[in-house]
């Protein structure tokens, strides 16, 4: 399966994928932002996009945003990550047609089986 | 005393409205009296003029007889006709005389008249008869006639019943006078009585007016005092004050509205409270809100409310009011405190900013060292050397820790300032428990702990956040299994205490120490401070299971255990399970069964388990369970025993003496043997279900059928 993580720091980027990796069906790749994630989309397709919220200059909820304006991203499943995690924001990812947020600091040992939950759902 | 007495209330107006009505009867009184008086005054000296008039008159016969008599004597000894006038005189003017003394005569007065009158005739009968004789010559005779001295005797008659008559006169006279006299002093008292009464009214209502001015000036005095306090509260506000009229129109301001609002007071005075808000209300709807608007109590204002605040240069800032009605009847007004809270607001917006970023920033390299140390200690990467192996997991936990604080932290944060939401819905009780023991259960192993769960057999019901109730329970869980030695239990109870789902962590660690009981609830309360590092704890977990618990309506606490250890308990209220379904009118065939318990939820989970089977007829205490069975009509009785204040045993045994006694089943959460009690069957709460009491009273009823 392939998977997405978009996050603007090198560190966690670096995290979750070795994290992720931990699950042998797991592919992943990671961008720095949303132009970059935009670019890798088109040219390698991932099966579910995990987003930061908080990045510089295109935050996730807006890169989730231009990817609803792309018909070929239209149905791309969406996990947001966030350190902000409080409830009432919570509630506005999931109004923001994401399957779900999983919250930092995420356990990097239960990180793949978290996404895989989601995606079950 | 008397005083205060009289001025406290309207008891005072009343004697004082008494007092003067009194007067004016009092002085009619007087009137009456002293016309009385006059009357009777008036009569007297009427009665006097005329017995008077008669003494004259009785004077005047008297005169007129002796010179009628002295007349006729001169006449016979000189033949002169000139010595008869008196005597023409008198017989012209005795008639007169005599009837004017008989119009005056009462009836004793007139007999005596009667004599008079014919003492008169015979005397001028004799007289006459005297002058006769001299006009004819007979001078002899009569001379002799008078020398015989009969004229005499008549006259000597005639003084002696004028005098008796002049005596009666005087008598009379006497004795009115007398009469008057009395009558007079008896008056004299009365008027004086009277006037004493109308003195000593006067004199009341002359001091109860006194009083009453005094008061006044006194209450005057105190409202002055009070308005000028007031007015200096007015003025001196730091608040910016408003007086309103009920139509919201500015009476009244103090200096801090033009500080405030930079308006001046001859501005703004007779403008509508509308233009000092941002927020664009119209006329009724601010009439409406202000007229909901009550008065200031003991919890403060009437109302209070943020507005935005519209400066005269059309700068906004933000602002709370307090606004309370002044009570006035129908012209009542209104003061309106306004503060103007934009720093405070700047400060919350900025501690939520804070909020915002420590928890983005602190997170974000959290989840970096977390990530690595956790992948480490995985084993992820390789395997690790012993050494390494250990200070890696010593790194991990410690970073674990620092983001659990962080948590806590924020958490803590969130429900002072009121930001965390609270999803409150009805829930189960036993689900909540069940999945919070299931994921302490690793944590528990760890420390070589054991999770034991009791749960009652019906279900109880809760208003609550599933989420924060479990954040709460696993606070208290975590710290029953840090704090049980290894090999230890912990026991997570749930059930009842005044009205209230009690949930109850028993541990059987060292207790709390004294001088730590006062503040465990606070912030970052440790009971010492190695306790901290051994357990891995914050130090909030407590003082934010204390919030989650008093948003629900609800309470922490916690008790020793006998043998050792603590029991940490958190109460919430309980709602009422879904209402049992009223009986259906088909339900008349089925066998009508009396549930007492002080229990709801008992009684609601008995309902439901034999709806359809029995009608049940709840009651909570035994004064509802007599008048229910006074009624009749029921088949069987399930009684529970521990009732507030009361016992079911007292009921059992007067449904056992009853003429028809009903079938009995116990159903008690005291586990020990009631069978003295005389009831049917016995089943213990906590050890058989409810299906199981149903089973049992629908077969004891059937039983009965068969027998009979």
């Amino acid at each position: 399966m392939r998977v997405l993580y978009v996050d603007d720091e090198p560190d966690i980027r670096e995290i979750a994928e070795l994290s992720l990796s931990l699950d042998p069906d797991i592919e992943v790749r990671t961008a720095d932002g949303g132009e970059a994630a935009l670019a890798l989309c088109k040219e390698w397709l991932p099966e579910v996009a995990l987003l930061d919220v908080m990045m510089p200059g295109m935050d996730g909820p807006a890169l989730l945003a231009r990817m609803r304006e792309d018909a070929s991203l239209a149905s791309l499943p969406v996990i947001f990550v966030t350190a902000r995690a409080q409830r009432t924001e919570l509630q506005n990812f999931a109004t923001l047609d994401a399957l779900g947020v999983i919250a930092k600091p995420f356990d990097p040992l239960t990180l793949a089986g978290q996404v895989q939950d989601l995606l079950a759902r | 005393m008397l005083k205060r007495y009289l001025y406290r209330g309207r008891i005072g107006r009343t004697v004082m409205w008494v007092l003067l009505a009194l007067i004016p009867v009092v002085m009619a009184m007087v009137f009456l009296s002293v016309r009385e008086e006059f009357a009777q005054v008036r009569q007297l000296r009427a009665t006097i003029e005329q017995t008077v008039e008669t003494r004259d008159r009785l004077s005047e016969l008297l005169v007129l007889h002796v010179d009628a008599e002295t007349g006729v004597r001169g006449f016979v000894v000189t033949r002169n006709p000139v010595f008869l006038e008196p005597y023409e005189a008198a017989l012209a003017r005795r008639n007169a005389i005599l009837a004017s003394l008989q119009a005056n005569a009462d009836e004793r007065v007139g007999d005596r008249l009667e004599v008079l009158r014919d003492l008169s005739n015979a005397k001028l009968a004799n007289a006459q008869r005297n002058v006769a004789d001299v006009r004819e010559g007979r001078f002899d005779d009569a001379r002799d006639r008078i020398a015989a001295g009969r004229g005499k005797a008549i006259m000597d008659r005639i003084r002696s019943e004028i005098a008796t008559l002049e005596q009666s006169e005087a008598a009379k006279l006497g004795a009115l006078t007398e009469a008057g006299r009395g009558s007079r002093e008896s008056i004299e008292n009365k008027v004086t009585g009277l006037l004493a009464v109308l003195s000593v009214l006067l004199m009341l209502v002359t001091l109860l007016i006194g009083y009453s001015i005094r008061e006044r000036r006194k209450a005057l005095d105190r409202a002055e005092q009070l308005y000028d306090r007031q007015k200096a509260m007015f003025d001196g506000a730091v608040d910016g004050m408003l007086l309103l009229d009920r139509e919201g129109r500015i009476i009244r301001m103090n200096p801090s509205i033009s500080r405030m609002f930079g308006y001046t007071e001859t501005e703004l005075v007779g403008r509508h409270n509308l233009d000092l808000m941002a927020e664009e209300y119209s006329l009724e709807q601010s009439m409406a809100w202000i007229n909901s608007v009550g008065m200031a109590d003991e919890h403060g204002a009437g109302r209070r409310q943020e507005f935005t605040g519209l400066r005269a240069d059309g700068s906004q800032f933000e602002t709370e009011v307090a606004i309370s009605r002044v009570s006035g009847g129908e012209d009542h007004r209104y003061v309106a405190a306004i503060r103007d809270i934009s720093e405070r607001k700047h400060a919350e917006r900025m501690k939520t900013e804070f909020v915002s970023t420590v928890s983005h920033e602190l997170r974000t390299p959290l989840t970096s060292i977390g990530g690595s140390l956790g992948l480490l200690t995985a084993g992820a990467v390789g395997p690790l050397n012993d050494k390494a192996a250990r200070l890696v997991e010593i790194a991990h936990s410690n970073c674990e820790r620092l983001i659990r604080l962080i948590n806590d932290i924020l958490d803590i944060e969130k429900i002072e300032s009121g930001k965390m939401d609270f999803d409150l819905r009805r829930m189960q009780v036993a689900p909540l428990v069940q999945r919070t023991v299931s994921a302490m259960r690793g944590f528990a192993e760890k420390h070589q702990v054991t999770l034991k769960v009791v749960l009652p057999p019906w279900p109880q019901c809760i208003k609550g956040d599933p989420d924060r109730l479990e954040q709460l329970l696993t606070n208290l869980v975590s710290n029953a299994i840090k704090h049980s030695p290894a090999g230890g239990e912990v026991e997570i109870f749930s059930g009842h205490a005044k009205g209230m789902v009690r949930i109850e962590v028993r541990d059987r660690g060292a207790g709390v120490p004294e001088a730590f009981r006062a503040r465990i609830f606070g912030k970052f309360a440790m009971a010492d401070a190695s306790d901290s590092r051994v357990k891995g704890g914050t130090g909030l977990g407590l003082s934010i299971a204390r919030e989650i618990a008093r948003r629900h309506g609800g309470e922490v606490g916690f008790d020793d255990r006998d043998g050792g250890g603590t029991a940490f308990h958190v109460d919430i209220p309980t709602v009422a399970a879904e209402a049992a379904p009223a009986p259906t009118p088909a339900t008349h065939h089925l066998p009508t069964i009396l549930h007492i318990d002080d229990d709801l939820d008992c009684l609601s989970v008995v309902a439901s388990a034999l709806e359809g089977k029995a009608t049940v007829l709840p009651a909570q205490s035994l004064a509802e369970a007599r008048s229910l069975l006074a009624k009749g009509g029921i088949d069987a009785a399930i009684v529970d025993v521990g009732l507030a204040e009361e016992s079911g045993i007292d009921l059992i045994a007067e449904v056992r003496e009853a003429a028809n006694p009903l079938p009995v089943v116990l159903f008690t959460a005291i586990d020990e043997p009631h069978r003295d009690a005389g009831a049917d069957r016995v089943l213990v709460k906590s050890r058989a279900s409810i299906d199981d009491l149903a089973g049992a009273t629908l077969d004891l009823l059937n039983g009965q059928k068969e027998a009979a």
